[in-house]
């Protein structure tokens, strides 16, 4: 009953943001012919940048490429990690603010379970978010008369998933600090719009490897797993979660 | 064995002492009324006795378990009803999934009493609980409580907000279940006649330590009040072993005794008043002076 | 049947319903070998602690006011063996005379009722009960 519990807690925004992503990669999908017919047009665009948009252009001639520029690197991985941060927020201490956690706390269910509950939970849902639109590409593809692996699918999401933890669990972590609910969120997406920003201008500095393994930057462009990020990253998060778990033990309430 | 045991029972924050060494021994069958002043104390005993607040010091036990230990409090919590203060639900369920909810981690629920209380208390299984009034609220935490089979119910101000027939309806309900099932009750109270109506034992806490406990008829066996009237101005050095508090009011003199009226009313005859007469205290007069009491540093 | 009593005065509940009891003896309004509510029916519909009431049936029945059957419940004693009732009938004549000549002296029912109280409280505090 603890799961039917958060579902009910968290269903909207899960089902709200599946079909957000959903429509978003259809809209991926089926812009690509239209991007394609664009072509000719880019001709006559001239100067450095004009030689600019042609070169991304030809990338995205590769529909694989397409994709990870797309969707990978671009809609999915910004509106996941927005719903990562939105379904990792709630908990015990912002039913506190609520009044009801003291209903909560009176069943005869310890701790560790409630948090353990709401944690699993909440990973199963952006595990779907991540993987069922990305099967939505995939199942849209012939329609524009293209194909993308599942392989790519279930590697790629796996990859967002692991990596994209790490801020699932900080706001784990906040929200066993803050009662106020929406506290965590804010700090979390402001962390997360911070990362996402300053990716754009040193990608290669070591904090944002974090990024590069939640769009799959090497697995696309070189076939290689990064395990030292997907390790570190599962490491912070086994962190994090396993703190928030010892403050919400601890607290009084 | 004592249904729930506490001794020097504390829980400071920071430098607040919120729950200074409390003793507490309700046994089997008890209906015991928690009596106090806002802020006294109650409610943090109620939350280190159910796990919920983790004691500074001394040891408290429920139904045998120990309160502080984590396996021990899901054991209590698992024979133990709980109604908080707010009353506060899941305000997205609706009261028959909320009963569900519940009735899935009690496996002694009693659906007999929960049907009971349903029609008894009016409930509307399909209204979300957000749109209940609070007294409705009320009996739905009480519904929740009581159908759990539990051997203990922990209520905090089950009556506060509730206009006098549902309070009564309330009272009636607690009785009743009390007489039919082996059941303890230990619930707080501000509403001194109620606690005198149904509780057969009390305790009375203020500023974290309990000033007076026992049962009440031997509280109020033991309790007089010697009002005492002299020629002059009452004397204002009254002293007597036992005595309470010791009012003056121009020729008037009134002292709370306990357990000893006969030597305070000799000792006021020694001093030559005028008329001595005993009077029956009540509970409330009782909490009052014993707060009081407390505050002025007397015990 | 019993009215509920009052827990803010100064007398305690289970005294008053003792003697609401002896009264309705007395009146007839209970009569002897008639049923009194069983514990837990009288606690529900007076609200008050079924301990409570238990202590009253107990204290009747020392008294010999009730009977309690095994098994069966509370019964009103036949009058031979109710001592309390027995006890009335030789105090009233003494009591009837003095509150006669208080009366006469120009005393108000009140005024009666406290000088009663007074002499109760001058002579000690209730005799302790079991």
């Amino acid at each position: 009953m603890l799961w039917y519990k958060s579902w009910l807690e968290t269903r909207w925004w899960f089902l709200v943001g599946l079909s957000i992503l959903i429509a978003a990669a259809a809209g991926v999908v089926l812009l690509h012919p239209w991007v394609m017919r664009m072509e000719p047009n880019l001709e006559t665009l001239g100067g450095p940048m004009g030689e600019k948009i042609r070169a991304a252009f030809n990338l995205m001639r590769d529909y694989r490429t397409y994709v990870w520029t797309q969707w990978w690197s671009k809609n999915l991985v910004e509106i996941w990690t927005l719903l990562a941060i939105r379904t990792a927020a709630g908990g015990l201490l912002a039913e506190s603010s609520h009044g009801s956690a003291l209903f909560t706390l009176a069943l005869p269910v310890s701790r560790r379970r409630l948090f353990g509950v709401r944690c699993a939970l909440g990973l199963s849902e952006i595990a779907m978010l991540a993987l069922i639109p990305s099967l939505a590409v995939r199942i849209l593809s012939p329609w524009i008369n293209q194909t993308y692996r599942l392989s790519d699918v279930l590697v790629h999401s796996a990859l967002l998933l692991v990596a994209g933890l790490v801020f699932f669990s900080f706001t784990v972590l906040l929200s066993s600090v803050f009662t106020d609910q929406w506290k965590p969120i804010l700090i979390s997406l402001g962390a997360a719009i911070l990362i996402g920003l300053t990716w754009t201008l040193a990608p290669d500095f070591p904090l944002f490897n974090l990024v590069a393994v939640m769009i799959g930057r090497d697995y696309h462009f070189y076939g290689r797993i990064p395990w030292q990020g997907v390790l570190t990253a599962l490491a912070l998060s086994a962190g994090m979660l396993y703190g928030a778990l010892r403050l919400v033990e601890r607290r009084d309430f | 064995m004592a249904v729930i045991e506490a001794v020097n029972l504390r829980r400071n924050y920071g430098a607040v002492k919120a729950v200074d060494g409390i003793d507490l021994d309700v046994p089997a069958g008890a209906i015991f009324g928690f009596l106090g002043r806002n802020g006294a104390g109650k409610t943090t005993t109620m939350k280190m006795l159910l796990g919920m607040a983790r004691p500074s010091g001394g040891e408290a036990r429920v139904l045998g378990y120990s309160a502080a230990s984590l396996n021990g409090s899901v054991q209590i919590r698992g024979r133990t009803a709980f109604v908080s203060e707010e009353k506060a639900l899941y305000n997205y369920m609706r009261v028959g999934q909320l009963i569900r909810f519940t009735r899935a981690f009690y496996p002694r629920w009693r659906a007999d009493l929960e049907q009971k209380y349903l029609r008894l208390f009016e409930l509307p299984s399909d209204r979300k609980v957000k749109a209940l009034s609070k007294g409705t609220r009320t009996k739905l935490a009480l519904l929740l409580a009581l159908s759990q089979g539990a051997d203990l119910l922990i209520l905090d101000e089950p009556t506060s907000g509730l206009d006098p027939a549902m309070t009564e309806q309330v009272l009636e309900a607690l009785v009743s279940h009390v007489a039919g099932e082996e059941m303890t009750i230990f619930f707080s109270s501000h509403q001194i006649v109620e606690v005198e109506q149904i509780a057969d034992r009390v305790g009375i806490i203020e500023r974290g330590r309990m000033a007076r406990t026992g049962a009440l008829d031997d509280l109020r066996a033991s309790c007089r009040r010697v009002v005492a009237v002299f020629d002059g101005d009452a004397p204002g050095d009254f002293q007597a072993a036992g005595a309470g508090c010791v009012r003056r009011e121009g020729r008037t003199l009134s002292v709370l005794a306990w357990g000893n009226a006969e030597e305070i009313a000799a000792e006021a005859r020694k001093r030559n008043a005028v008329s001595v007469e005993i009077a029956p205290v009540t509970l409330k007069e009782i909490f009052l002076e014993t707060v009081n009491d407390a505050e002025a540093g007397g015990r | 049947m019993l009215f509920k009593p009052n827990p803010a005065s100064g007398v305690p509940i289970y005294l008053q319903l003792m003697e609401q009891v002896k009264h309705a003896v007395e009146t007839g309004a209970l009569r002897a070998g008639e049923q009194l509510p069983g514990i837990r029916k009288a606690a529900e519909e007076l609200v008050v602690n079924p301990n409570t009431i238990a202590k009253v049936y107990r204290e009747l029945e020392h008294e010999g006011v009730i009977e309690l059957r095994q098994g069966a419940g509370a019964f009103v004693a036949r009058s031979g063996r109710n001592r309390a009732a027995e006890k009335h009938r030789r105090a009233q004549p003494a009591l009837a005379a003095a509150v006669e000549s208080a009366r006469e002296i120009g005393l108000s029912d009140e005024e009666i009722r406290r000088l009663f109280e007074a002499e109760l409280a001058r002579h000690g505090a209730e005799p302790e009960k079991r």
